[in-house]
């Protein structure tokens, strides 16, 4: 048993309004200088839609994450040798124009300097590459905001592509969510995996994945080799650039900015436990539909006297593994299972978990005032398509698994509204808590996390681990002037 | 403190639907659009807004400004010249002139150059790039500038107890200034634009009763360049103005009259909700009972500047909103501790200084009771006297708090409960209107002290709106017969407008950074439905222009099936600073969201001095609703940026 | 006198400049060691460009081993004459030569005309380019052109040794007199781009990442452990 910590999360896409809050203040603080202007470590889809960058999730495209083949666990892209024939040109590298786009402002100046004319100034749009103006944008990081582009760009989606029945696009049966998207900080990056340099690795006591800016050298295989396109080109400096977890905040036992800042407090943030050794393993499972039980089978209990033990003979105090015990992480993916990993089947053990939005499903119900306890059952299984969207998105097409969470979360609703305005009928002795295997007591718990959790229930940070070997007490008060003089002082 | 209620009162409010839609002449493009609802009564639905407006100002039901074509300070001088003492005497002698007609409304009279609103100052409100509804009215008549109102006075429906010229007026506003940090439209008409210090080079406080906090402002830096907060910009001002009314405007009287108010004994002036209209219906003419107040104000222009940077002794005499009165000797004396003691010689010295706006602010957080316990126990006993109702509780364990600017600084505080301020109400319970009502028996403010469902005034009744009622929208076309003289070669769609607030922000709020403007396509974009674009040949991101008559608007496409056919949505306050080419109709620049709206008056929103149905500033009178546009929409086929 | 700067001071100011500028770039501005790559603004011509000058290179590098670093007497020694060296190296030494030339050329053209790869182009990196294509045409040029029509020069004989003796310090700078112009400017040349290398983009090629196959796929740093 090799333990290890990871700092992770959970969205409650149930509450994500689509605000773009996250995003904002993400690139206020990370990304907002020249060299990254296209680059939002934090994002929001509207989906159906193809995402940012366009159709990240087209696999056969840009290679992203593993495979299995011969049952070893292989790079989609390609293993080292491959990579390195390739070094010169990486033929599955997304580019700026097509898929990305090209970042704009506007022309303030020219609103001063105008001369005096019959008709008012205008801003016009200019490029931020080139500082040229442009007609008009023609891309963006939310281009498809809200379903804008219709049936020109909502079924550009890979999943929708992927859907069995084809759906028609039209104002009566609009369905759509908001996806908001962070760097996956997996148990197996292949991000990690795919550079050359090995600039890019992941903390030993946090699990958060960095990349070394000096290390880098800009070969760019990690851009497409992480299959959910987060890490980005820094085209100034030509260095990547990637989510990092926010982990000076993270460090000081603070929750990410995106957050922090997140309106509709869908964010929870804790650390779990996991066996290092049985990564690789989990990730090599045949059947792709079985990882997301393999993934779980990963974690480790923080209540087990036997991991407590190996834990603290791992190096990891005491406010850590009570950490792990209260995390809300851990009760939503691993405990209740109401949280799923976003598409598991590009093996890299991604530990951003989504719970799955209810709403979708529910906007469809019209008769929900009359509807008995067990009448939701069909009413859930009726909704066939935001289903199979949903399995196609979080569980690698296993409906199975998304009915499984919706019901659990239908339970709790019902029971919930039962307990504060009556119910319609006796719910305890009802098949929708017997399918959805759960308890009320359960329910309620569940309920409080996810409804009326305040800040320190949702993020539960033990601070950075400072015991480590470093000679603080010598550091102290040290400055970084990194070209004058080393910050960790002379002694060494 | 706010409009200078601590030196003289009462203030000169108008608002500002009534305001702009004759400032504008918007009232010259009318049209009778809803004809079915017409039907119903006759009195009053068949009369022309204008001319509604009029009678709401002459009967005292709204303020209306500016007030009489004649001079208000010369006609004071000539009624003291008459030998009238008593304030009383000059109302009556008012009246008099008013009955006999030998002055004349200047609301009847919006032609008359002497009415025009010359000197414009427009603080911190995008009126030319967002607010303003009917935008290319307020651009051809207001200011003079270029416009595409392509509506004609000639086929509208005229008012008949307004003064028309023949010819419209263009460009009523000689001196238009700006202040205003944001740069909007409204700066680019402006002759004379202020520096103005931003959110985070100026101290201020910031709440609204929506959320329970009193947020600060505090300068990261200091403004720079000639930038000034706009406290200190106003100061200087008043310096300088002061300094000029020496010579040129010394101090006089001034008569200022004000509708029957809101929470007054005014509420009862027209009682039963019947209309007598003094000029036909045979009733007399009284001041504050069947037509407006007149007071006389006395204005010491060469001392404003004092007026500004002091506390005045009317604080003394107890202040409050909407009724509720609180005691203010202590609160002077707590003031002159709190804010220190002026030592300017003049007019304010030895009054509690106001000078800059730390002081302002300090003096806001002492007087109001959402950050005075004191402040609000009192005002809940002033509602205890009104109402009889055990009250002074609710605001109880607050008595000693007394918010400072550092208390909020170190942390935004969350405001006290208080008779006026709906952002706490009673146990940390946010923004829950009425249930103090609920809880503590205080009756609603209206007639019956309950909730009224049933309204009996007669304009009501006229119109058919007693009862809550469900009325369609409103069926016309995007032009008036023979006014759409637009060539329309290609294809076209007719549509409902609508402007709803948009998603990352109301108004310009926020959304003009980068990051905003670019987090989704750019400025000016319009939403419509994909099968209504195909069925007029636009794509996704085309090029289109919207118009009706009262105007055009440049803008691309955002084609979706998430909106219903028939309507398109232009998100509100995009703001023609950005991205905005020519509209193709008569080139000029492409418009705000605005340009194809128009203030639509609705006259049961005027009546006045009838209970609930009583004017407020900032609380009730009419809105310029501008929800049943119909427009046209369709391709845009070239782009002409109008620069180079 | 002057062939004394030319073929043993400048070498070694430059191999001075190489080596030092390259130890400052390597301990004070690793954050600017990068390949700076502008393959995100424009694939499909950096495709063909890239791939041609690179490999190109490489084989041109390999050709110069084959014949400056390695003595004729051991080609003897292994029994492959004069005829068949030469007759390689002209081959060989044409189809790098070209496929670098070709290269740059495309991606010279590429960094002109592309809007948004000539504003993120330096001086350096033109400078860069365009000193490159000086050097690989004449290196073109002497191989495809001279050897085939002029004469077959054996190099192996005097620029060979000569350069050898640089790494020994007794440098024979005299091997250097009798070598044909075209010569003397290609390797001239080649000295300049060699002292640019530590001050431009060129300083990419010495961070091939060749340990990349043996190292295992996911990496583990601890934070405390970091330049430790």
């Amino acid at each position: 048993m090799r333990i290890k910590t990871q700092v992770c999360m959970v969205m409650h896409l149930d509450k994500c309004i689509g605000c773009h809050t996250c995003s904002v203040t993400c690139k206020n603080t990370w990304t907002n200088r020249p060299g990254v202007e296209y680059v939002w470590f934090n994002n929001v889809e509207t989906r159906p839609g193809p995402g940012y960058p366009k159709q990240w999730e087209n696999t056969d495209r840009f290679k992203g994450g593993w495979v299995l083949k011969n049952g070893k666990l292989r790079l989609r892209a390609g293993g080292p040798v491959s990579k390195l024939a390739n070094i010169f040109y990486n033929p599955n590298m997304a580019t700026i124009q097509e898929d990305f786009y090209e970042p704009w402002t506007y022309d303030f100046e020219h609103l001063f300097t105008a001369p005096k004319k019959d008709r008012v100034p205008v801003a016009r749009p200019k490029s931020l590459m080139t500082g040229k103006y442009i007609d008009k944008p023609t891309w963006s990081s939310n281009w498809d905001d809200d379903l804008a582009g219709g049936n020109e760009i909502a079924p550009t989606d890979p999943n929708v592509q992927k859907l069995q029945e084809h759906i028609k696009m039209e104002y009566e049966k609009t369905f759509m969510m908001y996806l908001p998207r962070i760097c996956e900080h997996c148990l197996n990056p292949s991000c990690v995996a795919s550079c050359p340099s090995g600039a890019l690795y992941k903390r030993d006591e946090d699990g958060i994945v960095l990349v070394d800016q000096e290390a880098c050298r800009g070969w760019r295989f990690c851009m497409n080799g992480c299959p959910y396109h987060k890490v980005y080109y820094n085209w100034n400096t030509h260095k990547a650039e990637k989510c990092h977890f926010c982990y000076p905040r993270t460090e000081a036992g603070l929750p990410t900015i995106c957050s922090e800042t997140c309106v509709g407090r869908i964010r929870y943030i804790g650390v779990v436990l996991y066996d290092a050794d049985k990564v690789k393993a989990a990730a090599s499972v045949e059947d792709p539909k079985k990882l997301y039980e393999a993934q779980l089978s990963v974690f480790l209990d923080p209540f087990d006297p036997e991991v407590i033990k190996e834990a603290r003979k791992a190096g990891i105090n005491d406010q850590w593994i009570e950490g792990a015990q209260n995390s809300p992480i851990y009760k939503m993916a691993m405990k209740w299972k109401i949280a799923l990993p976003l598409h598991p089947e590009y093996r890299t053990l991604p530990m951003v978990w989504y719970v799955p939005p209810l709403n979708p499903i529910m906007n469809h119900i019209e008769n929900e005032e009359e509807l008995a306890t067990d009448g939701y059952i069909p009413a859930v299984d009726q909704m066939r398509i935001p289903m199979e969207y949903l399995a196609s998105l979080l569980t690698a097409g296993d409906t199975g698994i998304i009915r499984h969470v919706l019901l659990k979360l239908t339970a709790m609703r019902v029971h919930m509204r039962a307990k504060t305005v009556g119910g319609v009928d006796d719910y305890k002795h009802s098949q929708l808590l017997k399918e959805a295997d759960t308890s009320v007591e359960e329910l309620e718990e569940m309920a409080r996390l996810l409804a009326v959790a305040k800040y320190n229930e949702r993020f539960v940070i033990p601070t950075g681990r400072r015991e480590m070997k470093d000679d603080l007490f010598y550091q102290q008060g040290a400055c970084s002037i990194e070209d004058l003089a080393p910050p960790e002082g002379m002694i060494r | 403190m706010a409009f200078a209620g601590d030196w003289l009162k009462p203030p000169r409010h108008m608002n500002g639907t009534s305001f702009f839609y004759f400032a504008t002449d918007q009232y010259r493009y009318e049209a009778k659009v809803n004809e079915e609802q017409l039907k119903w009564g006759g009195r009053f639905s068949q009369m022309h807004p204008a001319d509604f407006n009029a009678m709401a100002a002459r009967l005292g039901w709204l303020p209306s400004y500016p007030q009489f074509t004649q001079n208000s300070l010369k006609l004071v001088k000539e009624a003291r010249e008459k030998g009238l003492k008593e304030a009383d005497e000059v109302a009556q002698y008012m009246a008099q002139l008013i009955k006999e007609e030998k002055v004349d409304w200047a609301i009847e009279h919006p032609d008359d150059p002497r009415n025009f609103p010359k000197v414009f100052f427009n603080w911190r409100s995008n009126l030319l790039g967002d607010t303003g509804k009917g935008h290319e009215y307020f651009a051809k008549h207001l200011m003079g500038g270029e416009d595409t109102v392509l509506a004609e006075s000639g086929s509208s429906w005229q008012p008949e107890t307004i003064d028309i010229a023949e010819k419209p007026p263009e460009g009523k506003v000689d001196l238009f200034v700006s202040l205003d940090f944001r740069m909007t439209s409204t700066g680019l008409f402006s002759d004379i634009v202020l520096p103005a210090a931003t959110w985070y080079e100026k101290y201020d406080i910031s709440s609204t009763d929506m959320h329970p906090f009193i947020h600060p402002f505090n300068a990261a830096i200091t403004p720079p360049w000639e930038a000034k907060s706009d406290w200190d910009a106003f100061r200087e001002i008043s310096r300088v103005f002061s300094e000029l009314a020496k010579d040129h405007l010394p101090a006089c009287e001034d008569l200022v009259m004000s509708p029957l108010s809101h929470d007054t004994v005014d509420e009862i002036a027209q009682p039963f909700g019947k209309v007598f209209d003094w000029r036909k219906d045979g009733v007399e003419p009284i001041p504050g009972k069947t037509m407006p107040k007149f007071q006389i104000v006395k204005r010491d222009y060469p001392n404003v500047f004092h007026q500004f940077t002091t506390i005045g002794p009317d604080i003394q005499k107890g202040y409050g909103s909407k009724g509720v009165v609180i005691p203010g000797e202590d609160v002077y004396k707590e003031l002159l501790n709190r804010l220190g003691v002026c030592g300017r010689e003049g007019l304010g010295k030895g009054r509690p200084d106001l000078y800059s706006a730390k002081h302002a602010i300090e003096a806001i957080l002492d007087m109001s009771g959402a950050t005075n316990g004191k402040r609000a126990v009192a005002g809940w006993k002033s509602l205890e006297k009104k109402t009889g109702q055990k009250l002074a509780e609710i605001a109880q364990g607050h008595e000693e708090d007394a918010y400072t600017l550092l208390d909020i600084t170190a942390q935004p505080r969350q405001a006290i409960s208080t008779p006026v301020w709906s952002g706490m109400e009673k146990d940390g319970r946010r923004y829950s209107p009425f249930t103090v009502n609920t809880e503590y028996m205080i009756p609603w403010r209206t007639l019956t002290g309950r909730q009224s469902f049933y309204l009996d005034h007669e304009v009501m009744l006229d119109f058919g709106e007693g009862l809550p009622l469900y009325l369609p929208p409103l069926n016309h076309g995007p032009f008036l017969l023979g006014e759409d003289k637009v060539e329309n070669s290609g294809k076209w769609l007719t549509v409902r407008y609508l402007t709803p607030h948009q998603k990352w922000g109301i108004h310009t709020m926020f959304t003009e950074t980068t990051n905003m403007t670019t987090l989704f396509r750019g400025w000016q974009t319009v939403w419509i439905n994909e099968e209504d674009a195909a069925s007029i040949g636009i794509k996704d991101n085309d090029w289109i222009e919207v118009y009706n008559r009262n105007g055009a608007v440049a803008a691309r496409a955002v084609v979706t099936y998430r909106i219903p056919r028939g309507v398109v949505y232009m998100y509100h306050a995009q703001d023609r600073t950005m991205g905005v080419p020519a509209n193709a109709i008569n080139k000029n620049r492409g418009g705000t969201h605005n340009s194809v709206t128009r203030i639509t008056p609705k006259q049961t929103h005027m009546i006045g001095g009838y209970s609930q149905l009583s004017y407020g500033f900032n609380y009730y009178g009419p809105t310029g609703n501008q929800r049943d546009t119909i427009a046209i929409i369709r391709r845009l086929k070239e782009v002409d940026w109008l620069e180079d | 006198m002057s062939s004394i700067f030319w073929w043993v001071i400048l070498p070694y100011i430059v191999g001075t400049i190489l080596v030092l500028g390259t130890l400052y770039r390597f301990a004070y501005r690793q954050m600017s060691w990068a390949a700076p790559s502008t393959e995100i603004h424009e694939k499909k011509w950096l495709r063909i460009g890239s791939v041609c000058f690179h490999y190109g290179i490489l084989f041109a590098f390999i050709g110069h081993v084959m014949g400056i670093l390695i003595p004729r007497g051991f080609y003897l020694a292994l029994g492959i004459t004069d005829e068949v060296y030469h007759a390689f190296a002209i081959i060989g030494g044409a189809f790098a030569g070209l496929l670098v030339v070709i290269g740059l050329v495309i991606l010279l053209i590429r960094k002109i005309i592309h809007t948004r790869v000539r504003l993120h182009s330096t001086f350096a990196d033109f400078f860069t380019v365009i000193l490159v294509l000086v050097v690989a045409a004449l290196g073109t040029y002497i191989t495809a052109i001279y050897d085939v029509f002029t004469r077959e020069y054996e190099y192996r004989t005097t620029i060979g040794p000569w350069f050898r003796s640089l790494f020994t310090f007794q440098p024979k700078y005299h091997l250097m007199e009798s070598v044909p112009t075209i010569f003397k400017v290609h390797v001239i040349a080649s000295f300049l781009l060699f002292a640019s290398i530590p001050f431009t983009r060129l300083i990419h090629m010495f961070s091939f990442p060749i340990r990349y196959p043996f190292r295992a796929p996911q990496q583990y740093r601890s934070r405390s452990h970091f330049k430790r």
